[in-house]
């Protein structure tokens, strides 16, 4: 029995709360293929969040969850993985 | 929203034991951080109906605002006292507490060095950030010397006020704590510009996860957080988790300092 596994850049995805986000850029910092980036819009806290992108500077993202473990606003909603 | 709902699982989410208030904390706060652990830990041993949180002062003082468990605010200092006596009168109960260095180190030492000198079956938090944080930057029984501070405008001195205070140590100098262990936070730099690595908070959910079990089984557990504090410290988010990595880490060395229920590497 082979096992279908999800392929492609988009088989995991993070869930940004950008009202919650204070712009701290850990979560930038720590992502190992750079799929995090604040943007320069303004939430209503008066921050820039971060938004998530499939492609990485480095990469596609891995769903490995570090984002998920060092926000510290809980702004990393949702780390989720694609049905098969 | 549904239709994308459908299509992804989620692997992490949603913890029924944080209300979901915005936090008061400053941007990049260790507090924040550490919040998520205790609530990803009460979720995972699923106690949070006979969880009971100590409301200690400073910082952690209104963490009963995102925390979806029971709470009893404790006077300065005293939340291990009040720990102790919740866990007397109905030991069917978890309780815990998330204190601060000028909480626990300074004006409520005496009742966290009693406490673990009773072995009183109670979780202690310990976050460390080597100042105090929420009445604006003065020194703390922690600062390292040569430290600028509010207090200490031209940095700590070791003739007048003495080295700091090693909490840990002097917890795991007793007989009776079970659990005693202190983790490095923050994510600290890598030789690589611009990159962090984050096992502070992986091996601090780890050590939540413990400092539970530990209390069920029946020992005193004190986990400290070496922590920053960028504002009062001065310095950037990211400048911040660099000086700790510099200073605070070699001067607050993390580590197991006891397991006397081998709960670690389980």
């Amino acid at each position: 029995m082979t096992l279908e596994r999800p392929s492609g850049p988009d088989r995991f995805r993070v869930v940004v709360d950008a009202e919650r986000c204070k712009g701290c850029e850990l979560c930038v910092v720590v992502c190992p293929p750079r799929n995090l980036r604040l943007t320069r819009a303004f939430n209503r806290g008066g921050y820039h969040p971060v938004e998530f992108s499939f492609h990485g500077e480095r990469g596609d993202c891995t769903g490995c969850g570090l984002c998920y473990w060092v926000c510290p606003d809980f702004a990393i909603a949702e780390v989720g993985a694609r049905r098969p | 929203m549904s239709a994308a709902a459908e299509v992804y699982v989620p692997k992490l989410g949603a913890l029924t034991a944080l209300t979901g208030t915005p936090t008061h904390y400053c941007a990049g706060c260790e507090h924040g951080t550490l919040t998520r652990l205790i609530a990803k830990a009460i979720d995972e041993l699923e106690i949070r109906e006979r969880t009971v949180m100590v409301s200690s002062v400073g910082c952690s003082v209104l963490a009963h605002e995102y925390l979806n468990v029971d709470a009893v605010q404790a006077p300065h200092g005293r939340a291990p006292a009040v720990m102790a006596g919740i866990k007397r009168v109905r030991p069917d109960l978890l309780t815990f507490a998330v204190q601060g260095d000028g909480d626990a180190a300074s004006i409520g030492l005496l009742e966290l060095l009693y406490a673990a000198n009773r072995g009183e079956p109670i979780t202690v938090f310990l976050v460390n950030n080597a100042i105090y944080g929420m009445t604006g930057g003065q020194m703390a029984p922690t600062t390292p010397i040569g430290m600028v501070t509010t207090t200490s405008p031209s940095g700590r001195d070791a003739t007048s006020t003495g080295p700091p205070i090693d909490a840990t140590r002097l917890v795991a100098g007793f007989e009776r704590p079970a659990y005693v262990k202190r983790v490095f936070l923050p994510i600290a730099p890598t030789p690589i510009p611009r990159v962090y690595n984050a096992r502070g908070a992986l091996e601090g959910a780890a050590s939540v996860r413990h400092a539970f079990e530990v209390q069920e089984r029946g020992g005193f557990a004190f986990v400290e957080f070496v922590s920053t504090c960028s504002v009062n410290w001065k310095l950037g988010i990211l400048d911040a988790k660099r000086y700790a990595a510099d200073v605070l880490r070699p001067l607050f060395p993390p580590g197991v300092y006891r397991d006397r229920f081998g709960v670690e590497g389980r």
